[in-house]
């Protein structure tokens, strides 16, 4: 891939990355961490790219992993110019920020892999994709949606 | 039940939502991604010859180590504990995930074995380089018998630096191993269901 192809690809998918981000993130700060974190996996991971499980999932598989690994430690490297973001759901006040910010505190909730897979599950992915991206099979997949209904019952 | 569904519901109505803000605004400028783009390739190829640098660095520097009259124990000291920082680096590493697009599961039960083995590291790697600076001072100490101000001066900016360095070095070990056994808990628990 070469560094154009690179660039075109992050701004098309850039809702993506940044909707895991934000679904992963305490503050603006952490997410503009994140969305860079994600470049720097991708860029890593685009020359071992095969087009198998599509440009979307593979976007999806490399920002869960690295908002879930994702060392919190080593936040705001000195190395690492800071990436800032034309938008800030953390305090934007309107309507749409507000259902944004409610459904990140439901998911916040949930443990790491439980907020993958809701996360999944909201943006439509079958049950077999989603077994694919987390690593367990489709029937899983629907066991582990059920306990994560019922922990939300348990939340209201 | 029916309190569940709602729920679900609502929430993919937020996510709806969510959707139609993301694509009507713009998230980032297109300048600035392209700029943290260049940024992050050029970052990833300075530090894949990082270590290289450093032993080269390393190895330049030793020599100067004689000069400053420094005895060869200390020399041979090291250089033996560069080696032994290189070989763990390396073998650490090779936990590490090289590429984020395996399954969930794998990536995180990889980077819990290299969480584990790194921190395992530094109870060797602490207590050499509490040695490596005692010696260090001693070596100082011996060549102007610890007097006037500048070894004082040094002395006081050591410990400092050793107090800091071991606190910000602990709560980063702490941290990264409570991340780390956060995410074997889940594996183990979404294991089961295998």
């Amino acid at each position: 891939m070469t560094e154009r192809e690179f660039e075109k690809m992050v701004r098309e998918h850039r809702s993506t990355i940044y909707t895991v981000c934000y679904m992963f993130s305490t503050d603006k700060d952490e997410v503009a961490d994140l969305f860079q974190e994600i470049l720097i996996n991708l860029w890593k991971g685009s020359g071992s790219f095969r087009g198998e499980s599509g440009l979307g999932t593979w976007i999806w598989k490399v920002s869960l992993n690295t908002c879930i690994t994702y060392d919190r430690s080593q936040r705001h490297r000195p190395s690492t110019e800071p990436l800032s973001m034309d938008i800030n759901l953390y305090e934007d006040t309107d309507e749409g920020s507000r259902q944004a910010e409610l459904l990140r505190g439901r998911i916040a909730k949930l443990g790491p892999f439980d907020r993958a897979i809701v996360l999944l599950w909201l943006e439509n992915l079958s049950y077999d994709e989603i077994g694919q991206i987390v690593g367990i099979s489709a029937k899983n997949v629907s066991v582990r949606l059920v306990r994560i209904r019922e922990q939300l019952k348990k939340m209201q | 039940m029916e309190n569940t569904d709602n729920t679900l519901l609502e929430m993919q109505q937020q996510m709806q939502q969510l959707k139609e803000k993301l694509n009507s605004q713009k998230i980032v400028n297109d300048q600035l991604l392209r700029n943290s783009c260049k940024n992050t390739i050029n970052r990833l190829r300075f530090k894949a010859n990082t270590p290289y640098l450093f032993t080269v660095i390393a190895v330049i520097c030793l020599p100067s180590f004689f000069k400053m009259g420094l005895s060869t124990a200390f020399a041979i000291y090291t250089l033996a504990m560069l080696l032994v920082s290189l070989v763990a680096t390396v073998y650490c590493n090779r936990f590490l995930p090289r590429n984020m697009d395996q399954d969930l599961v794998t990536v995180a039960e990889n980077l819990h074995k290299y969480k584990k083995l790194d921190a395992e590291w530094l109870k060797v790697a602490g207590p050499m380089l509490v040695v490596w600076i005692v010696w260090m001072v001693w070596e100082f100490f011996k060549q102007n018998g610890g007097e006037g101000y500048v070894f004082y001066i040094l002395l006081g900016g050591i410990v400092v630096g050793l107090v800091i360095g071991l606190g910000i070095g602990i709560k980063i070990r702490r941290d990264r191993l409570d991340a780390a056994d956060e995410l074997l808990s889940q594996i183990e628990e979404i294991k089961q269901l295998k």
